[in-house]
């Protein structure tokens, strides 16, 4: 195989700083580290192969993601829940979303400001991430922690940017629901108006 | 400008003193409801600037709306704390070079 200088600089300078939040990602969609250990050297290993169709100077952490995700699926078996989830959110309009987000309602007489999200645990905040759908955890990982674009997930995820944002949206309005559950439960925040 | 700054920006700026809602010179021009609606775009910088400015100048200036920007922010806080205090083992870094080494990879 012949190498060229240029390709193993790109390869260094380039793609093998992302190697934390390609773990990051591998990490929400495997769930635990020894798997996300493997899929990420799996990942970075797929990327050195297939090089030549990595744009220098583009989104490397997109293309990364990409080879991450499809390593992962293809040894998953999605099957029906894909096909509900995606029609489920087929009609939604995000602003209408956007707009319905309740914990604000919620708590805002207790804590106006949202102080409380701050007492919440970390290891709480993961599981609520990891019992998110697949479809939803996903969009919610790209877009809150790797800072990725609609429209970069939505090429990355080959959905159009509506469901991108449908799916963001409803998968943070789902979190936000089941974290203040437990905020309740945890008496991070009070239940008593006050 | 990102929408860290921006907020940073907005929250040292002026206070949020203003009465809110629709009334028929809402702040911004922008109506609480259609505030609501793009709060999550706001936030994630989705959107373009002129809309983004007039956003800002309604949650800047609605004594409603601004809290809860405010409760959005520090959800999303949370959440990036959670996610990013997982950091990778330190041996995967040679774990993940020595592989790539045995198919060609010479780092400088």
């Amino acid at each position: 195989m012949g190498v060229s200088d240029d390709g193993q600089r790109i390869f260094q300078e380039e793609i093998l700083p992302n190697l934390d939040a390609v773990y990051h990602f591998a990490m929400r969609l495997a769930g635990d580290p020894d798997r996300a250990q493997d899929l990420t050297q799996e990942t970075f290993l797929r990327a050195w192969r297939s090089r030549d169709s990595y744009t220098p100077g583009t989104r490397a952490k997109s293309w990364l993601f990409t080879i991450c995700r499809n390593l992962f699926l293809r040894r998953e078996n999605r099957g029906k829940r894909h096909r509900e989830i995606l029609s489920e959110v087929a009609d939604d309009d995000p602003r209408q979303i956007s707009r319905e987000s309740t914990v604000f309602m919620n708590a805002k007489d207790r804590d106006p400001e949202g102080a409380f999200w701050r007492e919440v645990v970390d290891e709480e905040i993961l599981r609520a991430i990891d019992e998110l759908p697949l479809e939803f955890r996903e969009v919610v990982v790209l877009s809150d922690l790797e800072d990725l674009s609609y429209e970069e997930i939505a090429e990355m995820l080959d959905i159009p940017v509506g469901t991108v944002k449908s799916r963001l949206f409803r998968g943070r309005r789902a979190l936000q629901e089941d974290l203040f559950e437990y905020a309740l439960e945890a008496g991070v925040i009070s239940k008593e108006h006050t | 400008m990102s929408w860290i700054d921006r907020l940073k920006r907005l929250v040292s700026g002026a206070e949020s003193n203003g009465e809110g809602p629709s009334g028929p010179n809402p702040p911004g021009g922008v109506t609480c409801e259609e505030a609501a609606e793009r709060l999550f775009e706001f936030l994630d910088d989705e959107l373009p600037e002129e809309e983004t400015s007039s956003l800002a100048e309604h949650f800047q200036a609605c004594a409603r709306c601004y809290p809860w920007l405010l409760h959005e922010k520090a959800f999303r806080d949370a959440m990036v704390r959670a996610l990013e205090g997982q950091v990778p083992p330190p041996e995967l870094g040679d774990r993940v070079l020595d592989a790539l080494k045995e198919e060609g990879f010479r780092p400088h």
